[in-house]
């Protein structure tokens, strides 16, 4: 994409040249599973990325690029090709390139920059040399306050109540797969990206056709055939792409807010109240720490984080009993990652179960009770997380063999 | 709030008082007066009732374009029927079925089989328009067929007095066009529905993982336009006592027109239907002044068209300034 296509006799796009220059593009990315000829549709987001990716760095022979500008270029990418993509720009800046990088991605920014600015609420705050800044300095400069631990403490251990019984479900790519989960329990699912990990969330949430299987929801039998079912069983949904699966942008948040709740939040189930609404709104909206100037503000003007918030403000607009989590915390600062992290577990305080789907390893191991490895559409086994090293779970996620002790 | 946030917001309405001191400037003696304004609501009547329910599907961000063949065929299905010697109830009864079960068919195509709405409305608009033909025989059904009761209900009204010695009333026509009005605005505004279309035109995708319907829900919003058109459609038949295949052929562009021009009094640029009443005013009150100026009636539409734009094109142009 924007570029001068060759040409063959003058006219004629030459589809030759024009897919082995593509191929030479992903392969520089150390790419060789993506035919260049394949639609972008079908592709999984991390394969998208990686494509767009390699556009950037097929420049014009005669005037190649100096200066890169990559944004969360590694939000949808696992880590090894995250690793891949940092050799590419180490490459460049070695050739005497730049690179701008952004990302609330701290490791990253630790091991690959030179130099960070930091900013936040849309100011700059500091600049400095990576060689002479530590990981909670950026911390503390990002949240505007002392880092503590990244992850809120444990509670009581979950009760012995099952929340949820999977029974062999199967759909799409999920291959037949059976857990249960108890009250108060998180339960991760790792694994590369592709495993299934969608598909299984979705399929639970009814946005996937059932091919089989059954499932108990607090003891009765659940059977999701579509998300507003989902909704009514008690199972609550957090989508992987806020923007354009989890909010409406152009709305006040708290039609966002009250939405999946409209029946409840209405008189008879069909006239609206909008104080009445924008009341609860507002009290889910503190539930959450959500900053906002008001239930009014629209979705759209709000920070990452805090649209986040809203996603999660509606989730819980009807006490769930079961809360489905795709990525919870893709593309969300380290202050607003914390407020999460600790909605979550207030939730599971209160009984609530937790399927969290991430591809974050120390957000899994901090967070989860046991953790779900995914493999090829299936979950290849379940371990504890507690005490679980972040190289192990990777090795699982892989179908490697722990290293020995 | 400064002058760009007020432009922005009450650009359009202020257009549409300019327009009207350009009229009563220019022709002081018949413009602001009530019967030419009661005039104006008659004339307008079956627009504001095809808008309102123009207004219904394009809030979730779809369209309707087979709304004016629509209207036609109700107008000849009740013709027909009463040329075959139906009481007016019934004729009535069949052609208002028959606009909500052809919205239900566009429902259907758009939502259960997918088909863009452009696409399949505008099929739509051929096969009903070619049904309208067919059943009509492609002639206009009047006279005697036509009876007395149905012509003399948009000739009746309720009186509101005299002025200058004239009997002056409201016309039932626009009776109705503010009922449909009503029942629109408290659909869209004040019920569960109409916030659930809004969510569906803010994102569909969130809405439908958010528990929405939506299927239904299009389905549903399809078939009162297609109710909308037929009621037009009827009230046309009424005003000019008869059924004509290609009568109600102006209606879907100025509907659509008028949807647009209330959209751009709207922040988010999302329909509302007291912001289409006022585009079908602008629209009704330029046709109105224009044609007692004796403007030709090409030229007309050369000026409709323009001011169209230009509303459109200032609004999307101050939400850009403003990103």
């Amino acid at each position: 994409m924007g570029r001068r296509y060759p040409l063959r006799g003058g006219v004629l796009v030459n589809w030759r040249t024009l897919n082995a220059t593509a191929r030479e593009a992903l392969e520089k990315l150390g790419i060789t599973h993506i035919d260049p000829r394949q639609k972008m549709a079908r592709l999984s987001p991390g394969d998208q990325m990686l494509v767009r990716i390699s556009s950037a760095f097929l420049s014009e022979p005669d005037a190649p690029a100096r200066l890169y500008v990559m944004d969360e270029p590694t939000a949808a990418l696992t880590r090894d090709e995250s690793e891949r993509l940092f050799r590419v720009l180490r490459q460049i800046r070695a050739d005497g390139g730049s690179v701008l990088y952004v990302s609330h991605r701290l490791d990253e920014v630790m091991a690959l920059c030179d130099r960070a600015t930091v900013m936040r609420d849309g100011a700059t705050i500091d600049t400095g040399r990576m060689a002479d800044i530590t990981h909670d300095d950026l911390v503390a400069l990002m949240i505007g306050r002392k880092a503590g631990e990244a992850y809120p403490a444990p509670g009581t251990a979950p009760t012995s109540a099952l929340a949820l019984e999977v029974r062999g479900l199967a759909a799409g790519r999920l291959q037949p797969t059976s857990f249960e989960l108890k009250r108060g329990e998180i339960l991760g699912i790792a694994g590369l990206s592709g495993a299934g990990q969608r598909e299984l969330v979705r399929a639970l949430f009814g946005d996937l056709p059932l091919r089989g299987g059954s499932a108990l929801l607090d003891g009765k039998p659940y059977r999701p055939f579509s998300p507003a079912a989902a909704w009514k069983a008690g199972v609550a949904y957090v989508p992987r792409e806020r923007r354009s699966e989890g909010l409406m942008l152009s709305r006040p948040i708290f039609e966002n807010i009250t939405l999946a709740q409209l029946k409840r939040q209405s008189l008879g189930g069909s006239f609206l109240t909008p104080r009445a609404e924008q009341r609860f709104a507002t009290s889910l909206g503190a539930d959450v720490r959500l900053r906002s100037t008001g239930p009014r503000q629209l979705a759209g003007q709000l920070s990452g984080g805090n649209q986040q918030k809203v996603v999660f403000a509606k989730a819980l607009s009807g006490n769930p009993k079961l809360l489905l989590l795709d990525e919870p915390t893709r593309g969300v600062d380290v202050g607003a990652k914390f407020d999460i992290y600790t909605i979550i577990r207030d939730m599971t305080q209160k009984g609530m179960a937790v399927i969290l789907v991430s591809s974050d390893l120390p957000e899994l191991i901090g967070m989860c009770d046991r953790i779900a490895v995914m493999r090829d559409g299936a979950i290849a086994e379940i371990v504890t997380a507690e005490g679980l090293g972040e190289d192990d779970l990777l090795n699982r996620c892989y179908g490697r063999a722990p290293l020995a002790a | 709030m400064n002058i760009a946030t007020l432009l922005r917001r009450y650009g359009t309405l202020i257009g549409f008082a300019l327009i009207l001191g350009f009229f009563w400037f220019n022709l002081p003696d018949s413009f602001m007066t009530a019967r030419n304004w009661l005039n104006i609501t008659q004339q307008l009547s079956m627009l504001t009732v095809v808008a309102s329910g123009m207004t219904i599907v394009m809030v979730m961000g779809d369209f309707d374009l087979s709304v004016g063949s629509a209207a036609s065929l109700s107008g000849i299905v009740a013709g027909v029927l009463f040329a075959a010697g139906y009481p007016i109830w019934a004729a009535v009864g069949v052609a208002l079925l028959g606009g909500l079960v052809g919205g239900a068919i566009n429902g259907v195509l758009v939502s259960f089989i997918g088909i863009l709405p452009f696409v399949a409305t505008l099929a739509m608009l051929t096969i009903l328009s070619g049904a309208a033909f067919v059943l009509s025989g492609g002639k206009t059904i009047s006279g005697a067929a036509i009876p007395a009761d149905f012509s003399n209900f948009a000739r009746g009204g309720i009186p509101l007095g005299e002025i200058g010695g004239l009997a002056v009333m409201l016309p039932n026509l626009t009776i109705v066009a503010l009922a449909v009005v009503f029942a629109v605005w408290v659909l869209l505004e004040q019920t569960t529905f109409g916030r659930r279309l809004y969510a569906i035109g803010g994102n569909v995708e969130a809405a439908y993982l958010s528990g929405v319907a939506v299927r239904r829900l299009k389905l549903i919003a399809f078939s009162l336009t297609g109710l909308s058109a037929a009621g037009a459609g009827l009230m046309y038949a009424s005003r000019v006592a008869s059924a004509n295949p290609t009568q109600g052929s102006g209606l879907m562009l100025n509907a659509i027109a008028a949807v647009f021009l209330g959209m751009t009094m709207s922040e988010q640029g999302v329909p509302r239907i007291l912001a289409t009443v006022i585009g079908v005013l602008i629209l009704g009150v330029l046709d109105n002044g224009l044609t007692q100026m004796s403007v030709d009636s090409y030229i007309r539409q050369v000026l409709v068209g323009a001011i169209i734009l230009l509303a459109v094109a200032a609004s999307s142009f101050s939400k850009r300034l403003r990103r």
